[in-house]
């Protein structure tokens, strides 16, 4: 009784190996043609998934976070009897603004504001740190203390689907039905074009990582500002025989702990 | 999974150190304060001027934005400029490089160029610590057999040991290995 042999290489049962990887390689290759000549489609498809907004409602207030296009759609809604007045959501000054070298985000605005003819509807609402988790809860207790207010929220073209998401998770249901949101395109690109221009390509990459960042990871910890003065001292010759990395900060781990860790080789200090 | 889940805090620390090749502050001639923070990158030339490491601080000349045009902001080589002044740095040692800039290329050309005028020049380059590692190919391009040296400032929310847990850390930190493949890649 002899035992049932494989078939021999070159069968057709069996294809030999390079008329294998000549089938893999014209997979590969139909798959990648496919991918190119449908970019456009798959491109915009999935920058439409980060974009989310409201249809326009009544007049209400304008939520805005930033300066630029917000800021002047803000205006124009207010100067077209749109809106009532414009919440200004605002963290804490940066090292520049602690400095006095550059005036406040809200400063700016409410000069901004009284230049384009909205003197005086402006409200600053000012929260703690800069994660857009303590923007939406600086939101969410003015909603609590306006219960019959209604809001539009204005934020970048590809941040819709984050925003609605924090809503979701830290306001109450009531609050978040009052808080309609409107998802405004730079003049350079939108979700259909993204990706032909360098500030288009770097805005749907950083609101894709957000958005996935505020699913997965979730709020995370705020950190105390960096002190540029203990740099300083860190940097004096008496201190400099074990250099001190600017990545320290006030608040986090002790000196003994962080000069352990720099002789050691780590290149970042603990927090 | 369950070994890659038990190990993410060494792994995403180890990830993020990678992308700092930063140095100890050491002297130089000159500290060039890379553009993309106004706040803290300049505050880290101060203290490398005024502890004697440098003589001068080159800020490259930037392009404008919409913000600057509506008037919101100055440009941002006038607020580093304003910062380092806030910071102790005298006037007569800021040396404006001629630009525009709008990416880290066009500041290693613009200080290649400022090189060509004065020639043997040592520099040590200030900017993020994520950003240091993309910041020395792209220099080191620009500027072959010129000794740079590189001294990160710190992010403003994150650092290498925690940059998954901030918004702004996973951001900043997965972008710039996005745009250092994209460099790497484009010889």
């Amino acid at each position: 009784m002899v035992g049932q042999a494989s078939p021999p290489p070159g069968s057709p049962s069996s294809p030999p190996p390079r008329g294998r990887w000549r089938r893999r390689l014209l997979v590969l290759g139909a798959v990648g043609l496919a991918l190119y000549l449908f970019r456009a489609p798959l491109l915009s498809g999935a920058a439409r998934l980060l974009v989310d907004e409201d249809p326009p409602a009544a007049p209400g207030f304008v939520v805005i976070l930033s300066l630029g296009e917000e800021l002047s759609e803000a205006a124009r809604l207010c100067r077209e009897e749109q809106a009532e007045g414009v919440l200004f959501l605002t963290g804490p000054p940066r090292l520049a603004q602690r400095l006095g070298v550059l005036t406040p985000d809200s400063e700016t605005a409410r000069r901004t504001l009284t230049q384009m003819g909205v003197a005086d509807r402006v409200q600053l609402l000012a929260h703690p740190g800069h994660r857009p988790w303590d923007g939406v809860r600086r939101l969410g207790e003015w909603l609590d203390e306006h219960p019959t207010a209604r809001v539009t929220f204005l934020c970048g073209r590809f941040q819709g689907r984050k925003w609605r998401y924090l809503f979701h998770v830290l306001l109450a249901p009531g609050a978040a039905a009052r808080v309609r949101l409107r998802s405004l395109a730079k003049p350079d690109y939108d979700e259909s074009n993204w990706w032909h221009c360098k500030e288009g390509k770097l805005d749907f990459f950083a609101e894709a990582i957000a958005y996935a960042h505020v699913r997965l990871v979730g709020e995370g910890e705020g950190k105390p500002p960096w002190d540029p003065d203990q740099y300083e001292k860190s940097l004096h010759p008496s201190a400099r025989a074990t250099p001190q990395r600017p990545a320290a900060r006030a608040g986090s781990a002790g000196p003994s702990l962080a000069a352990w860790c720099w002789r050691c080789g780590w290149r970042a200090l603990p927090s | 999974m369950l070994a890659l889940w038990l190990a993410r805090t060494p792994l995403l620390t180890q990830a993020g150190r990678f992308l700092d090749v930063s140095e100890p502050p050491c002297r130089s001639d000159c500290v060039l304060v890379l553009g993309g923070d106004h706040d803290l990158r300049p505050a880290v030339a101060a203290a490398l001027y005024k502890a004697g490491l440098a003589r001068q601080v080159l800020v490259p000349v930037t392009g404008t934005s919409r913000e600057v045009e509506a008037g919101l902001i100055p440009p941002e080589d006038d607020i580093v400029r304003r910062v380092l002044i806030a910071r102790g740095v005298p006037a007569s040692a800021i040396v404006r490089l001629p630009g525009p800039v709008a990416s880290t290329a066009d500041e290693a050309a613009a200080l290649s160029r400022f090189l060509d005028y004065h020639p043997g020049r040592t520099v040590t380059v200030v900017t993020t610590d994520f950003h240091t590692r993309r910041a020395r190919l792209l220099f080191r391009r620009a500027n072959p057999g010129v000794p740079l040296h590189f001294v990160a400032a710190p992010s403003e929310d994150c650092d290498a040991g925690d940059w998954w847990q901030s918004e702004g850390g996973c951001v900043a930190y997965l972008g710039e290995y996005i745009k250092l493949v994209v460099c790497a890649l484009r010889r």
